[in-house]
This record gives C-alpha cells, sequence and structure tokens, in this order.
C-alpha cells in the first residue's frame, strides 16, 4: 500500500502509472485481435489492406478523428496535471512560509 | 513574455495546421483519409526521439558542471518526452490499424519506439522513487545515454532492417522529392506548430521543477 501512495503522490509517478496501464492493454488488446484473426504474433503478417478494403476514401475518419481526439486530450491532461502541481507547489510554499517566519519570531532566533 | 508568445504562437498556428490537415492538404491516393494522421503522429515521433537527445544533453552538462538547473532540465524534457513517445505510439498503432490490419506488430521501429518508452518510465521511476540528489542524477543520466543511443537507430530502422514502417520522409536519410510538395508544406507547419507547443510545455515544466527544487531546499532548511 505504501508503494501505491508513493506512485500516485507525484505527477510523473501517476502519468507513468496511467501511460503504463495504457501500453499494457493497448498490447493485451493488439494481442487479442492478432489472436482472433488467427495472425501467429510471433511473425505478425502485415498486410496492406487500404487498396484492397478502402475504395471509399472517407472509411478511415474515425481513425483520424481518434487520433486527433487522443493527441490533445494526452495534451491537455498533462497540462492540466502540471497546473494542479503548481496549485500544490504554492500551497506547500505558503506553508514553509509560515513555518519559516514563525521560527525567526521566537525568542532567540537568529 | 516568452511562455505566452510561444501559446499564442501555437494556437494560431494550430488552426491554421488543423485547417490544412482537414481541408487543404491532398487525400492520399491509397491510404485515405487515415494518411492524415501523418501529420500528428510524424512530428510527434520527431519530438518524442529529440527529448531523449536534450535529456541526454542535460545530463551530460550536469554531469560535468555539478549544476542543479541541468538536472531540472533533463528530468523536465525527460517527463514531456514520455507524453510524446506515448502519444507517438498510440498515434502510431491507430494508423497501423486501417493500413496494416493490426494495431500493432513486433516490427524493428515500433518495438524499438516502444524501447524507447520503457527507457522514459524507467527514468522517470528512478529519478521518483530511485536515490535523490546527485547519486539519483547520475543514475538517470546513464539511462538518458542508453535512450540518446537508441534514438538514431529508431529513426534508421527502416534502412538497417526490412520493416512494415513507411520508409523515412523527413530528415537527413530521407529521399529528396518523396513526399508530394503540397503535403511536405503540411508537414512542415504541423512540426513547426508542435515544436512551438513542446518548446512552451518544456519551459512549464522546467519553471515547475525548478520551484519543487526549490521546496525541497526549503524542508531541509526548516528541517
Amino acid at each position: 500500500m505504501p508503494y501505491i501512495n508513493m506512485l500516485v503522490s507525484t505527477p510523473s509517478g501517476r502519468l507513468s502509472m496511467v501511460a503504463l496501464a495504457f501500453v499494457a492493454l493497448s498490447l493485451l488488446w493488439a494481442g487479442n485481435v492478432l489472436a482472433s484473426e488467427g495472425v501467429d504474433q510471433g511473425e505478425a503478417q502485415v498486410v496492406v489492406v487500404a487498396q484492397e478494403q478502402n475504395s471509399d476514401p472517407e472509411a478511415n475518419l474515425p481513425f483520424l478523428f481518434a487520433v486527433y481526439i487522443i493527441t490533445w486530450g494526452g495534451f491537455f491532461a498533462y497540462s492540466f496535471a502540471m497546473s494542479r502541481r503548481q496549485r500544490e507547489i504554492q500551497r506547500e510554499l505558503d506553508a514553509l512560509k509560515a513555518v519559516i517566519a514563525d521560527k525567526e519570531s521566537q525568542p532567540g532566533a537568529g | 513574455m516568452i511562455r505566452d508568445a510561444l501559446l499564442l504562437a501555437s494556437a494560431a498556428l494550430m488552426g491554421l495546421t488543423l485547417w490544412m490537415v482537414f481541408f487543404w492538404v491532398p487525400t492520399e491516393a491509397n491510404l485515405g483519409v487515415s494518411q492524415r494522421i501523418f501529420y500528428f503522429h510524424v512530428p510527434i515521433a520527431i519530438l518524442a526521439l529529440s527529448s531523449i537527445i536534450v535529456v541526454a544533453i542535460a545530463s551530460i552538462i550536469h554531469l560535468i558542471t555539478r549544476g542543479q538547473r541541468s538536472d531540472d532540465l533533463a528530468y523536465s524534457a525527460a517527463e514531456l518526452g514520455a507524453v510524446l513517445a506515448t502519444l507517438a505510439i498510440v498515434t502510431g498503432a491507430i494508423w497501423a490499424k486501417p493500413v496494416w490490419g493490426v494495431w500493432w506488430t513486433w516490427d524493428p521501429k515500433l518495438t524499438l519506439t516502444l524501447l524507447l518508452w520503457f527507457i522514459y518510465a524507467g527514468y522517470l521511476m528512478l529519478r521518483a522513487y530511485g536515490p535523490k540528489g546527485s547519486q539519483g542524477a547520475r543514475y538517470g543520466a546513464v539511462i538518458a545515454l542508453m535512450g540518446a543511443v537508441n534514438a538514431p537507430i529508431i529513426y534508421y530502422a527502416t534502412e538497417l532492417w526490412q520493416t512494415a514502417h513507411p520508409a523515412l520522409l523527413v530528415g537527413p536519410a530521407a529521399e529528396s522529392g518523396s513526399l508530394d510538395s503540397d503535403m511536405a508544406l503540411g508537414l512542415l507547419v504541423s512540426t513547426i506548430v508542435f515544436v512551438i507547443l513542446a518548446a512552451y510545455m518544456l519551459i512549464e515544466r522546467y519553471s515547475l521543477r525548478r520551484s519543487e527544487t526549490a521546496i525541497d531546499a526549503l524542508y531541509q532548511y526548516v528541517g
């Protein structure tokens, strides 16, 4: 449990966990897709299907939008994580300033 | 001031890029609209590779000078690089599905990019949970140098091995004229936008990292 708390306590730790989980799930998903299509994962047969299957040039529009959304979602999530960390830092800084002021105001403080 | 200018420039140019990607660039004859993923995937992948070089250079400077600023820059670039590498892998997988029929294959270029992602993840994990201070920075520098060695191998993977990944279209090893002029212009604008955006995010993250370092120093002072 303490290790999980350590992992989620920093933005980079959380980012790494989420990204790791995302990539692991993607790989598992890719593995399932390969298995369900009867393709040997060791020698994944790459088939150029675009010419045969996609006579309609608009057919893959959802893939383009998915990339667009994921790209901007990713940048947004990272920016959000940074701004949240910035607020935490500001809070910590205020608390530390109060502690230091308290220390220096005590009698005999140099 | 610089940050505001970068943010404004990236926002304005992003509008232009989106218009170019969705309405202006020609549709590739064989791949259809999915080829337009190229205008997102390629700049992000270039930046993911460049980030590890920045991490390695900053780490080397830190090893020589022992300066805290270079270490903070290395850490910031590594975190941004991890985000970019994740996006490069995900956008690549989404592009692969309609073209190759699979989301992922253990193609050398893809596998090496996944290795780069693990290098970034390893670096960040080490810095977060490994030794603190200069010892952690030194260990991190070793990982960053491994990543820097990996980066050119990823770039030249299509030249070194027979791969399913498309041949090089940008950079020193790309053949001239391998890309339609309109597509090349679209890619150029898109790359400039992502470079500006990445520069903005790196400056933001570096500033945040400097604050984190200052806070750690204050904690030590307070006891």
